[in-house]
């Protein structure tokens, strides 16, 4: 019974060790897959694109109350003022439609960085080194010292082995369904990018960097006809200041431009991410990774069937 | 020098039309107080017809925004499936961590059964 069991404990020393070696040796440079790195980069870029957007509507909305309120300002005393006439640029009807679009393209890009290797593989991380450090302190128990100096057991390998056995689980899984979900989300993501990037429109024709610049047509004239209208009330320095206004308007007009431009390459940008990202499963993953991955679901293999082992031993002695 | 541009007595209403002659307001250079009050009304006049053809513009896009943030529930249901059974893949890793608190305590049993 005695030589059984420390027969028993010795080869499962061993084999850990040897496991180890081999994990360790595999897992420098491990990285995930092409398409969790794609997915995760498409994420990232799909959020920061929908709160470019938001910016964009409040921006143009901001601006048309402004060019309301210089109109009112000039004509107050002729035409009084109508709480009637204080609307919105976009009404509230197409707004909300606008939102609930950005936010289940917030909720598919949220969804997306989860499952592309973030939360999962940090809450493995956790449970990993829990178990490593139990395990090192077993390697550190004085008599199994020199069995585990004759397996060239290293401390730290252990976990690193469980962590890979996880990362793969989690890889094979990924690989497995995400390929389909992208493709299902390939055309609707595509249609947003295409209607958002239209909402937006040209300076010269329609949409917001149109809105933009006529809104800043209106109050450069507004801001004129103030000036003129109150020239002889005002002291030289508050003259100075209103006249100041109108080239910072001018220049206040081309900011915005450039940042409805901007989100508007975003949106293209975006798209031609998410075509990538989709085609991503048609392609071959590198053979160098393909190869890690063979290999670590064998040492996870060879890892469950240890720890199987230790707990049918555990539970015989109990 | 101010120019006097001649202010139209009707407003186009076509788009084109209408964008050229905010263009010419936008270009002239009013000094007097009447040359500016009747630019900037005119321009609020313009202003209005191109608000509401930005206005069309945008509402004819949101029925079909409608319909692809519908399609997009989908794949958004399957993520989120997705993300449940990674969840269970890491909690899987800590039911190993149970067994190797098994292995400490077969570990100990030897030392006790040894007299170490």
């Amino acid at each position: 019974m005695k030589r059984r069991v420390g027969t028993m404990r010795a080869r499962v020393v061993w084999r850990l060790s040897c496991l180890s070696m081999l994990s360790l040796s595999t897992l420098s440079g491990c990285a995930v897959s092409p398409l969790s790195q794609r997915a995760a980069t498409f994420s990232t870029a799909a959020s920061a694109t929908v709160v470019k957007m938001q910016s964009a509507y409040q921006l143009v909305e901001t601006t048309y109350e402004e060019a309301a309120m210089a109109s009112l300002v000039n004509q107050f005393d002729m035409k009084g003022f109508d709480p009637a006439s204080i609307q919105p640029f976009i009404p509230a009807a197409d707004m909300k439609a606008r939102t609930e679009l950005m936010s289940a393209l917030q909720q598919y890009a949220t969804l997306l960085a989860e499952v592309s290797g973030s939360s999962e593989v940090t809450e493995l991380d956790k449970e990993s080194e829990a178990l490593g450090t139990n395990l090192e302190a077993m390697a550190k128990d004085a008599p199994l010292t020199a069995l585990a100096k004759n397996a060239n057991m290293e401390s730290g390998v252990a976990s690193a082995a469980v962590d890979a056995l996880g990362r793969v689980l989690i890889e094979k899984r990924t690989a497995k369904e995400l390929p389909s979900i992208l493709e299902s989300a390939q055309k609707p993501i595509d249609t947003i990018c295409t209607l958002l990037g239209q909402d937006i429109g040209t300076p010269e024709g329609t949409g917001l960097r149109n809105e933009l610049r006529d809104k800043y047509v209106e109050l450069i004239a507004d801001q004129r006809t103030y000036i003129l209208a109150n020239e002889a009330k005002m002291s030289p320095d508050e003259k100075r200041t209103e006249i100041g206004k109108l080239p910072q308007l001018v220049t206040a007009e081309k900011q915005g431009d450039a940042t409805l431009e901007q989100t508007q390459k975003a949106l293209q940008q975006l798209a031609a991410t998410n075509d990538v990202l989709t085609q991503t499963k048609k392609d071959k993953d590198a053979p160098a990774f393909r190869a890690l991955v063979t290999q670590m679901v064998a040492q996870g293999q060879q890892l469950g069937a240890v720890y199987a082992a230790a707990s049918a031993a555990s539970a015989k002695k109990q | 020098m101010a120019t006097d541009p001649a202010i139209p007595t009707t407003i186009p209403t076509t788009k084109a039309a209408a964008q050229a002659l905010l263009d010419k307001l936008y270009a002239a250079n009013p000094i007097t107080l009447g040359d500016s009050e009747a630019i900037s009304d005119a321009v609020a006049e313009v202003n209005v017809i191109l608000t509401q053809l930005n206005q069309e513009d945008i509402a004819s896009r949101t029925g079909a925004m409608q319909a692809v943030a519908a399609d997009l529930k989908d794949p958004v249901k399957k993520l989120g499936e997705l993300k449940d059974q990674l969840t269970q893949v890491a909690s899987r890793v800590k039911t190993l961590g149970d067994i190797a608190k098994d292995i400490d305590s077969v570990i100990g049993g030897c030392k006790s059964v040894f007299g170490i």
